[in-house]
């Protein structure tokens, strides 16, 4: 098992009221697990944040691993203290 | 005739006050389309090469478009084009407010302005009648006083585009100010209006355009009404835009005193996260807007009251960039800037080059802005041109080659134009579209922080950021001509296909998506061809010493031969010679010559 952080922004901060939790997880795990994972911890962002039905990030949120690089694998493979970013799909302003 | 527009424009002469009214040929509309296409058109047209921008053969260009008036969510919009007294280049700035519909109404599709009057004036159109109004009694009031003031005298059925003290006072990057709340920021356009003695417009009509397909029309607008309010623009719905410091911050893409640093260590207190928590106070909206992405916030602290519509980048360029980690006076300096008439971009980051050229010796004066009083007063001192307020409303660029000191390698602009708070040092495309806009440092003109934020592993290729750059900024120019608001498009499943769709449902006539993107690169040659007339070269498409060399960063990719290498590869995709500039078949083939 590893521990990795989970930071969010903007909406979905306002929606945990918390900048960031840390969850342990296999260091292998599917997109989805991990989402799952996430929503268990803080069920406020389900319907909001992650798509009830799909357990997939809303489209209006990415992820980003250790920053805005994009995740769009269903396997995932992270390491111990990593970071994953949760923020609006939006730029600009 | 073309169904959807007026088909003419109005042209004042504020020499003489006098006036002619001259038709738009079809041709000129489906090249142009409108808003920021239909201005630059028109620029070049009223343009002498080399003008002064402050001097009375500066045009001063108005302009609607296609689609403002017809409902259609986020389109009453307006672009305003002009010889930049920041840059020396194409000055366009744009707008959203009733005052576009009501320009519209007027029966025109654009105001050209040239000239100058020997008195302090307001224009009044109202159903193709032009009065020319004294506005002595106008003359050094603020833009709300200024507006409060015509809606009295005028009345409430006129929309109103005025300038404040810092226009008057030829500040460099004065704004205008309209319909209450909204501003045409950069650029210096105030200043240009200020040049001509001209206080404000007022529009009012009931001149109605007739549409093609109303029927369709009327179903698409609920349709992308109801799209509108979909996941595609959730941020912008909810919290606005103030949210993006905190994610900035955490990447270390938050310009931070002066560009010297991508982190500011107190930026809790002003991320938007905060600000919602703390001072929120209502939502705001654009006019036709479904979306409404303003936000309104207020201070909480035992001083005056103080409401400002706040965004991401007037909250970091008078925040983060400057040291300022208080809200209360970020909102009084918001709050300040649009009763002034000022650009809160290039006001923050002015102040920010004058904090280091003051920490270097490099002016005598010592800014001190560690007291809210003295933000305020210097920010009042800029717009009445007083003591350093004078040096420093020129902005960056002139500010430092007046003082020279090497004080240029820290004076964050492109051409002239402050660089809005987007770290563009990990940022390639954004530092690729910010070097080469032919307006100098804007964020919009090309959304190219989009590419950044949502594409995997272009960072490597310069050819791959050049490519999309491009198509990025020719999609802009569309929907800045069209006009809808940048907000919007991510709410369109196919961007060209439906906007042309819409485009001939409205006029009656057919028009491709190919017309359409052909129009979006024609756009942008214009664009181009007016600063290469205006004294352009190639070391014009750079960004400041600082972004090329900085080692603050802890991933810093932008290199001088990095950027280089995405220039000449931009060049190459816009079929331009290797210095950028357009060869005589590429303005052949695309009509402008
Ligand atoms: S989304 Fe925002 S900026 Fe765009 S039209 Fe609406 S309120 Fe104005």
């Amino acid at each position: 098992m590893i521990k990795i952080k989970i930071e969010f922004f903007g909406r979905a901060r306002l929606i945990a009221d918390q900048e960031y939790i840390y969850i342990d997880i296999e260091k292998q795990i599917m997109e989805i697990d991990l989402i799952k994972i996430i929503a268990s911890a803080k069920p406020a962002l389900l319907g909001e944040v992650i798509d009830r039905k799909t357990f997939r990030l809303k489209k209006s949120y990415n992820f980003g691993i250790n920053g805005i690089k994009n995740v769009n694998n269903d396997i995932m493979c992270l390491n111990n203290d990593d970071s994953i970013l949760i923020f609006s799909s939006q730029s600009g302003g | 005739m073309l169904q959807g527009y007026n088909n003419k424009y109005l042209v004042i002469n504020l020499n003489d006050h006098s006036f002619e009214i001259n038709k738009i040929d079809n041709q000129i509309l489906y090249d142009y389309i409108g808003g920021t296409g239909l201005s630059t058109y028109l620029l070049n047209k009223y343009s002498e090469s080399n003008s002064n921008p402050l001097k009375p053969e500066n045009p001063l260009i108005f302009c609607s478009s296609l689609l403002t008036g017809t409902r259609l969510t986020t389109t009453s919009k307006f672009a305003i084009a002009t010889k930049s007294p920041l840059t020396n280049f194409i000055g366009d700035s744009m707008s959203s407010s009733h005052f576009s519909d009501k320009l519209k109404k007027t029966g025109f599709d654009a105001l050209v302005i040239r000239g100058k009057s020997n008195k302090k004036i307001l224009i009044q159109i109202s159903n193709s009648n032009i009065e020319f109004l004294d506005a002595s009694n106008l003359w050094g009031k603020t833009t709300s006083q200024t507006e409060f003031e015509l809606k009295n005298k005028i009345g409430t059925k006129f929309s109103y585009a005025c300038i404040g003290p810092a226009g008057e006072n030829l500040v460099r990057f004065a704004g205008i100010k309209n319909d209450g709340g909204r501003m045409a920021a950069r650029t210096g356009v105030g200043a240009v209006m200020g040049s001509k003695n001209l206080k404000a417009i007022a529009v009012g009509g009931n001149i109605e355009i007739s549409i093609y397909n109303p029927k369709k029309i009327n179903s698409i607008r609920k349709e992308l009404s109801h799209k509108s309010l979909g996941e595609s623009t959730e941020k912008y719905r909810t919290t606005g835009t103030t949210i993006n410091m905190s994610l900035l911050n955490r990447l270390e893409m938050l310009p931070t005193n002066n560009f010297a640093e991508s982190k500011f260590a107190k930026s809790e207190y002003i991320e938007g996260e905060n600000l919602i928590k703390n001072h929120f106070d209502s939502k705001a909206h654009c006019a036709n807007c479904t979306i409404g992405c303003e936000k309104i916030f207020v201070t909480n602290d035992n001083k005056n009251s103080t409401k400002s519509r706040l965004e991401f980048q007037t909250t970091a360029s008078l925040g983060a960039n400057i040291g300022i980690s208080n809200p209360n006076t970020i909102i009084r300096a918001a709050k300040l800037c649009d009763e002034l008439g000022m650009d809160t971009i290039s006001t923050g980051v002015t102040i920010a080059w004058a904090i280091e050229a003051s920490q270097k010796g490099h002016i005598s004066n010592n800014i001190d802005i560690s007291s809210e009083s003295k933000l305020l007063k210097l920010i009042n001192d800029i717009a009445y041109r007083r003591s350093l307020g004078n040096l420093l409303a020129d902005g960056t660029k002139l500010a430092a080659d007046n003082i020279g000191k090497k004080s240029s390698s820290y004076a964050m602009n492109v051409k002239g134009l402050e660089i809005p708070s987007y770290d563009p040092r990990n940022l390639p495309a954004l530092a690729l579209a910010l070097s080469v806009s032919t307006k100098g440092a804007c964020h919009n003109r090309a959304s190219a922080y989009d590419i950044d934020f949502n594409n995997k592993n272009i960072y490597e290729d310069p050819k791959i950021i050049a490519k999309k750059t491009k198509l990025s900024e020719d999609t802009s120019a569309v929907i800045d001509s069209l006009i809808w608001c940048k907000f919007l498009r991510k709410s369109f499943d196919d961007f060209y296909l439906e906007s042309s769709n819409i485009y001939s449902l409205i006029t009656g006539e057919d028009f491709s998506e190919n017309k359409m993107k052909l129009a979006g690169e024609r756009i942008n040659n214009l664009k181009k061809l007016f600063n290469i007339n205006n004294g352009w070269k190639r070391s014009d498409d750079s960004l400041p010493e600082r972004l090329l060399k900085n080692s603050n960063q802890k991933s810093q990719i932008i290199s001088k031969n990095f950027l280089d290498s995405m220039i000449n590869n931009y060049y190459h995709f816009r079929e331009w010679d290797n210095n950028g500039n357009i060869p005589k078949n590429k303005l052949e083939a695309l009509n402008i010559i």
